[in-house]
């Protein structure tokens, strides 16, 4: 469960558009939404545990890609992916925002519905925080 | 090449990343984030994955510098990053909470590069706090690691003259451990 | 003499230089009670040193400070507890100091207290970012982290000579950073195998200090 440290608009807009992922790939194993920090926002599915180990790794793994990428000047980093022997994960920054979408799916969804459907969860975010209807504030 | 791996460790806030950008002979690469925890450590962003900086002895040999994150929740950082590291920087801040303890859980953490090639602690923000001082961090050193000796040093983070004190001094202890050793 | 309550003041003779001050110091950390030592010279402003906290007062910088004071007249008194002396000055830390006057007292001769042939170990490190030091002092220092050593054996593994050696023990002993062996004790081994031929051992020893000596040419031009 997510430590009280984002507020109810952020976490609930989250959950949502997590929940919609599984949605729309039953291949997804498991997603998060995490702070740029690496703090937890929302995680899908509910059930499972979390010691917050993975949302930590997760920003670590962001960081490192986007100075990867700045080093190179390729840009702006879009998505990451790492392709495992058991599945995938796609990773990718909401907008500007400072919060990351983190999503592993199974070996039985192509990679481009992979990247489709978290391309449109990070956007789904991006147009929220837009909006004004979710933001991160410092705790 | 010949490298040097030398890792910067402490607690969040300690003057890390600032250090690592004080002495690298390059821009540094910094792996920053918004930091949501400014009850914590009240700072706009903070290390997530690791700063790296170099320094350059000459055409075949160089230091490679790892800042790690300060923060318990990045421990797997400290895992990869400390394999590889001759020796290292510990920063802690002296007007912190328990700056104490805050030295003793970094220690202890990174021991294994003590044992094997040499540890500076830089005392941060003793401008600040004069207290504890550099002869109650080594009294305490000394109480949980018998035998240990330790240079403890006020610092300043941006002060490049006073990093080189403290880069010289690892190098020296690395040496001359080396030495009695027989390597 | 301070807020603080009644204390025995006691006096000393006159005595000329820094060598006395020194011994007064070394003195004063055998014994039991924290104690304040004031150093009066005809040449310069008085100097306060707090042995309860480890922190001196004088009132000019350290650069100002005379190789060879005149006549010097040396105080001490206990420091009562919970009663630090005078709490309105600009109290700094010791090792400053006492590495200036461990300096100037002795040169490159063995300090008062200490004996010919006796082994030292670093017992601390001084704050050498607050101190004006050399390379060869940090390597003496490192060295010393290592094991009980004569002046000879550190001149000798540090590729430098017993005077030097003996100069930086001289300072080091002042503050309290080593510790002798207190008995007989066999060289380290190491030392067996540093043994001169003098060109081969200074060699050996710059090869021993490799990695400082290539960092401190890169970033400090070597010195």
């Amino acid at each position: 469960m997510p430590q009280a440290r984002f507020n109810d608009a952020l976490i609930a807009k989250g959950q949502e558009v997590l929940d919609a992922m599984r949605f729309a790939s039953p291949a997804l194993v498991q997603a998060v939404l995490l702070s740029d920090d690496g703090f937890e926002v929302a995680r899908t599915p509910r059930m499972s545990e979390s010691d917050g180990r993975f949302a930590s790794m997760a920003s670590s793994v962001q960081a490192l890609s986007e100075a990867v990428v700045h080093e190179l000047r390729s840009g702006t980093g879009d998505e990451m992916i790492i392709q495992a022997s058991q599945g995938v994960v796609i990773q990718a920054r909401v907008g500007t925002r400072p919060a990351v979408v983190s999503a592993l799916f199974g070996t039985d969804e192509s990679l481009g519905k992979c990247l489709v459907v978290t391309r449109r969860a990070t956007a789904t975010l991006e147009e929220a925080f837009a909006s004004g209807a979710v933001s991160i504030e410092p705790f | 090449m010949a490298e040097h791996v030398i890792l910067v460790v402490g607690p969040m806030g300690a003057g890390k990343t600032t250090a690592i950008a004080t002495m690298s002979d390059i821009e540094t690469v910094k792996t920053e984030a918004v930091n949501t925890e400014r009850n914590v450590v009240d700072k706009a962003t903070t290390t997530v994955a690791l700063d790296y900086g170099e320094i350059s002895l000459g055409p075949s040999e160089k230091i490679r510098l790892y800042g790690v994150p300060g923060q318990k929740r990045f421990d797997f950082m400290w895992q990869i990053l400390k394999a590889r590291a001759v020796g290292m920087l510990v920063l802690v801040k002296n007007d912190a909470q328990d700056p104490k303890a805050d030295l003793l859980r970094f220690f202890e953490e990174f021991k294994e590069i003590h044992d094997r090639g040499g540890v500076v602690v830089g005392v941060t923000h003793s401008d600040v706090q004069p207290f504890p001082s550099t002869i109650d961090y080594q009294r305490l050193l000394a109480e949980h690691y018998p035998g240990a000796v330790a240079p403890v040093f006020t610092i300043d983070p941006r002060n490049r003259d006073q990093l080189v004190t403290m880069l010289s001094v690892l190098a020296a202890s690395v040496d001359s451990r080396a030495m009695f050793s027989g390597r | 003499m301070f807020a603080g309550g009644a204390s025995e003041v006691r006096d000393r003779p006159e005595t000329v230089g820094w060598k006395s001050v020194a011994t007064a110091i070394h003195s004063m950390r055998q014994l039991p009670m924290p104690m304040l030592l004031t150093v009066v010279s005809t040449d310069t402003q008085p100097l306060w040193i707090d042995f309860s906290t480890g922190r001196y007062y004088w009132e000019l910088p350290l650069t100002s400070m005379p190789p060879q004071p005149g006549a010097v007249t040396v105080y001490s008194q206990p420091i009562e507890p919970g009663s630090p002396p005078y709490p309105w000055v600009a109290w700094r830390p010791m090792d400053p100091l006492l590495w200036q006057i461990g300096r100037f007292a002795f040169g490159s001769d063995r300090a008062t207290w200490m004996k010919p042939g006796e082994r030292y170990a670093l017992q601390r490190w001084p704050n050498l970012t607050e101190i004006p030091h050399s390379a060869e002092e940090i390597r003496m220092i490192a060295t010393l982290a290592n094991g009980y050593l004569t002046a000879d054996e550190l001149g000798l593994l540090t590729g430098s000579d017993t005077a030097s050696a003996q100069r930086v023990l001289n300072m080091l002993s002042l503050m309290g950073a080593v510790k002798p062996a207190g008995g007989p004790l066999a060289p380290p081994s190491v030392i067996a195998q540093s043994q001169p031929q003098p060109a081969q051992a200074q060699q050996q020893t710059q090869g021993s200090f490799g990695f400082f000596q290539r960092l401190r040419e890169r970033i400090s031009g070597g010195r």
